[in-house]
């Protein structure tokens, strides 16, 4: 199962009257399993796109299927939104009950789950998120440091248990520690719960280490879509349209124009490293 | 919904607009005026005339006068049937039996329905060529001299500024947290009035906190860039009275004074 | 210019100091990066500097003054323009040019001149053609940038800016620090606190906080250099870092100076 983006097109309207479009006949796959990245500029329809993926928008042109379900039906919708999470930025500003555990419950009783069930999820996503259930259940979510919150909030649509989790930036504003607290998480849940993880970021990064796939967006159309390996070997196409690249694809540009060959296609530590070890065996 | 301001402002360049908000204000307060003065239905063609001139002048579209009456179109209705039902009269035009419909009752309800019209119609001419920014600006400068009183003009003027700068901002934020919420399986839309307004609470809450916060931030922001209080502070724009302000007034008085003379003659 | 004398700092309902005997002076002209963790004390350190907050014990001083003299506070705050994280919640009035005047009207300023601070400010900032615009119709990286112009028409000395990239996507960030450096180059003290490792690379000095102590000064190279104070205080170093100390490990050989993709690409050529 999967998700169907089918010639997609949205503009929104203002006054009764339509503006522009900001997505241009969409076309591509999200597999299950996958970790999609999705980069492009603010004002690239990133936000946009992703807000279609549980009919909080509904498209007037195209087809957005999740598992089958057509997006475009009101009844279908309901499905749909308890198969794909949404993480909005600064997710914590949505918190708003007494207690952690009522926030993260909120999700599981507006599914109608019965009061174990409930129970059961809010444990889980706690755990997940390495909020300890004994010390945090019981705490006002507002007392709670930054990190914190932004996990407490992740955990309210990880009770929900999706099979798709979207999520708009969720690193932002969070300091270096909290940020690998979060891709640690998303890579758990992709590896043990199966989860398909769809992330908006600015960090390239972060998902050239992460994503299995990566969708660029320029003004509301496809730029690229493929594995982080191919979208970032066309660094200097991304650049010219004000994107940037991983920190080690520059260091691999500036190698290149020094006259050393190192493949395109290398942008993570990782690859560098191991290449410098083959590389240095060559030489 | 993002463009959304108090009034209904409506960007102009002409005479009217380019007032000084203090006249404007001045202005508006001769109007209503003129229109308590009126006794008798048809001394209201001095105000509408001087409403008829204001709006010529402005090039405001009758529409958005129109637009602004409609809110309060039952009203007007209720206040002719009211008049209509309890004004006691001698000149019967209509009997019903249990109810008769007096040529004094008619008039009366068109008397105090027109008056109703004229007074709104009067106020939006000014919020439609004023900015709230302006307004804002000449209100504090006409309740300055109050200070001596310890009324807080300044306060209630900065407290507007903020209100009409964050008002968009909170929209803004109100549709996210709306959305995520939504994403979350809140239903907003089906059950009873209670139902729903409980339904809210997740959007309130997480916008009180939001705004206290943007409260606080902004307080900080502000001290840092030396605000304190409204005690020796300057503005980048003065408002001038200038000829066409004097004009503008001294038109107003006219219309007023010629109403007196025709209140005193007829 | 400014000098930090053993400061400790309280928050009223904490147990523990959020800043403990800081000892820091800070010269006219220089570019100094406070970094450290969430909660580690730099946003703390920061808002002593115009006097937001006063230390419990210890003094800073500041041109001169010293912050906890009420009398002095205003000419301080003249001095030191501070910018915030949220570009939301610092601008003020609803139009562009309003806002940035907001500062010079409350030191009283005669409007002409007001009027030049602002159209200066304004162009400094490179938003000149924004000056009637509404502010909410703004990119995040433009409000920033009005912030800091809102601060030019003070005409300070310092720029304190408290994570003030920390809420702008790449685009905001570049723009807001390429503006930063100019007015730098031009000869202001910038004070940036933040937790982007790679912004730090050009400044002078990187004073490291964590606990509310400062863990380690120096030059960006010296710093970065020292990974077991950097890993304790959960920061991460900039990835052409990361792997320049990588090949360190392998055994290759390359300068503590390298902290650009562009300069290690320059060094790892030299070795191959």
């Amino acid at each position: 199962m999967s998700v169907v983006v089918n010639h997609l097109t949205y503009a929104y309207s203002e006054g009764g009257k339509p503006l522009p479009p900001t997505l241009i006949d969409l076309n591509f796959t999200i597999e299950e399993g996958e970790f999609l990245g999705i980069i492009g500029h603010t004002g690239s329809g990133k936000s946009t796109f992703v807000k279609h993926l549980n009919g909080l928008i509904a498209s007037e042109k195209g087809v957005v299927t999740v598992d089958g379900h057509d997006l475009s039906e009101k009844s279908e919708r309901k499905i749909v939104r308890s198969l794909v999470g949404m993480v909005f930025q600064y997710p914590e500003y949505q918190l708003f009950a007494e207690t952690v555990y009522d926030d993260v419950a909120f999700g599981p009783k507006n599914m109608k789950c019965d009061e174990a069930e409930i129970k059961k999820r809010v444990v889980r996503a706690m755990e997940l998120v390495g909020l300890d259930v004994d010390r945090f259940s019981s705490r006002s979510p507002f007392e709670l440091s930054g990190g914190e919150r932004r996990r407490a909030a992740i955990a309210g649509v990880l009770a929900m248990e999706p099979k798709y989790l979207v999520l708009d930036e969720p690193m932002a504003g969070l300091d270096p520690k909290g940020r690998e607290e979060i891709l640690a998480l998303l890579e758990r849940l992709r590896r043990e719960n199966g989860c398909t993880i769809i992330m908006i970021s600015h960090s390239m990064d972060d998902i050239a280490r992460h994503a299995t796939k990566v969708l660029v967006l320029e003004k509301g159309s496809v730029y690229l879509f493929d594995k982080p390996e191919i979208v970032f070997s066309h660094a200097e196409e991304l650049m010219s349209i004000g994107l940037s690249v991983p920190n080690v694809t520059k260091i691999c540009i500036e190698m290149n124009r020094r006259g050393v060959p190192i493949p395109k296609t290398i942008c993570t530590e990782n690859a560098f490293l191991n290449w410098f070890k083959e590389g240095r065996k060559h030489a | 919904m993002r463009d959304i301001t108090l009034g209904q402002f409506v960007a102009g360049n002409s005479v009217i607009h380019k007032l000084d908000p203090r006249s404007k204000i001045g202005m508006m307060i001769l109007y209503i005026v003129m229109t308590f003065l009126v006794k008798r239905i048809y001394f209201f063609a001095i105000p509408l005339a001087y409403l008829i001139i204001e709006l010529i002048l402005s090039g405001i579209s009758l529409r958005y006068i129109l637009n602004a009456l409609k809110p309060i179109r039952i009203l007007l209705i209720l206040m002719f049937v009211l008049n209509l039902v309890f004004t006691k009269g001698e000149n019967v035009w209509l009997d019903l039996g249990f109810w008769q419909i007096t040529g004094e009752a008619v008039l009366q309800s068109c008397f105090m329905t027109l008056r109703i019209i004229l007074l709104v119609a009067g106020a939006s001419m000014l919020t439609l060529t004023t900015s709230p920014l302006a307004l804002t600006d000449g209100l504090e400068r006409l309740l300055s001299p109050l200070k001596v009183f310890r009324f807080p003009a300044h306060e209630l003027a900065m407290m507007m500024t903020i209100a009409l700068r964050f008002i968009p901002t909170l929209m803004d934020e109100s549709d996210k947290i709306r959305s995520a919420q939504m994403a979350r399986g809140a239903d907003f839309e089906s059950g009873n009035v209670f139902r729903r307004v409980k339904s809210m609470i997740p959007i309130l809450i997480p916008l009180f906190v939001s705004s206290f916060r943007k409260a606080d931030e902004l307080a900080i922001a502000m001290e840092s860039r030396c605000y304190h209080g409204g005690e020796g502070r300057t503005r980048l724009h003065q408002l001038r009275f200038r000829l066409p302000d004097l004009i503008a007034i001294l038109v107003t008085l006219l219309f007023v004074a010629s109403l007196i003379v025709v209140l005193v003659l007829f | 210019m400014i000098q930090f004398q053993n400061v400790t700092f309280h928050y009223e309902k904490s147990s523990t100091p959020a800043l403990s005997e800081i000892n820091l002076e800070i010269a006219q002209g220089e570019f100094i990066a406070i970094v450290g963790h969430n909660g580690s004390g730099k946003s703390t350190l920061a808002k002593h500097i115009n006097g937001l907050l006063l230390p419990t014990s210890g003094s800073v001083i500041v041109c001169g003054y010293d912050t906890k003299n009420e009398n002095d506070i205003l000419k301080i705050r003249q001095q030191v323009g501070m910018a915030f994280q949220n570009p939301d919640n610092q601008l003020v009035t609803t139009i562009v040019e309003e806002d940035v005047a907001f500062g010079p009207e409350n030191l009283g300023i005669a409007s002409e001149e007001i009027r030049a601070r602002v159209d200066r400010a304004l162009s400094s900032v490179g938003m000149t053609q924004y000056a009637e615009s509404a502010v909410h119709n703004l990119s995040g990286g433009q409000k920033q940038r009005i912030a800091i112009a809102g601060i030019l028409a003070l005409r300070p000395n310092i720029l304190v800016l408290d994570e003030a990239t920390a809420m702008l996507d790449p685009s905001g960030r570049e723009d807001l620090l390429r503006t930063v450096k100019r007015l730098h180059d031009d000869g202001m003290t910038v004070i940036m606190v933040t937790q982007y490792m790679e912004e730090t690379v050009d400044c002078d000095r990187i004073v490291v906080m964590n606990r509310g102590r400062i863990v380690c000064v120096g030059t960006p190279s010296e710093v970065f250099r020292k990974q077991d104070i950097l890993e304790k205080s959960n920061l991460v170093a900039p990835e052409a870092v990361k792997v320049r100390n990588e090949l360190k490990n392998m055994g290759f050989e390359i300068p503590d100076d390298v902290l650009t993709a562009e300069s290690l690409a320059e060094a790892v050529c030299l070795l191959l």
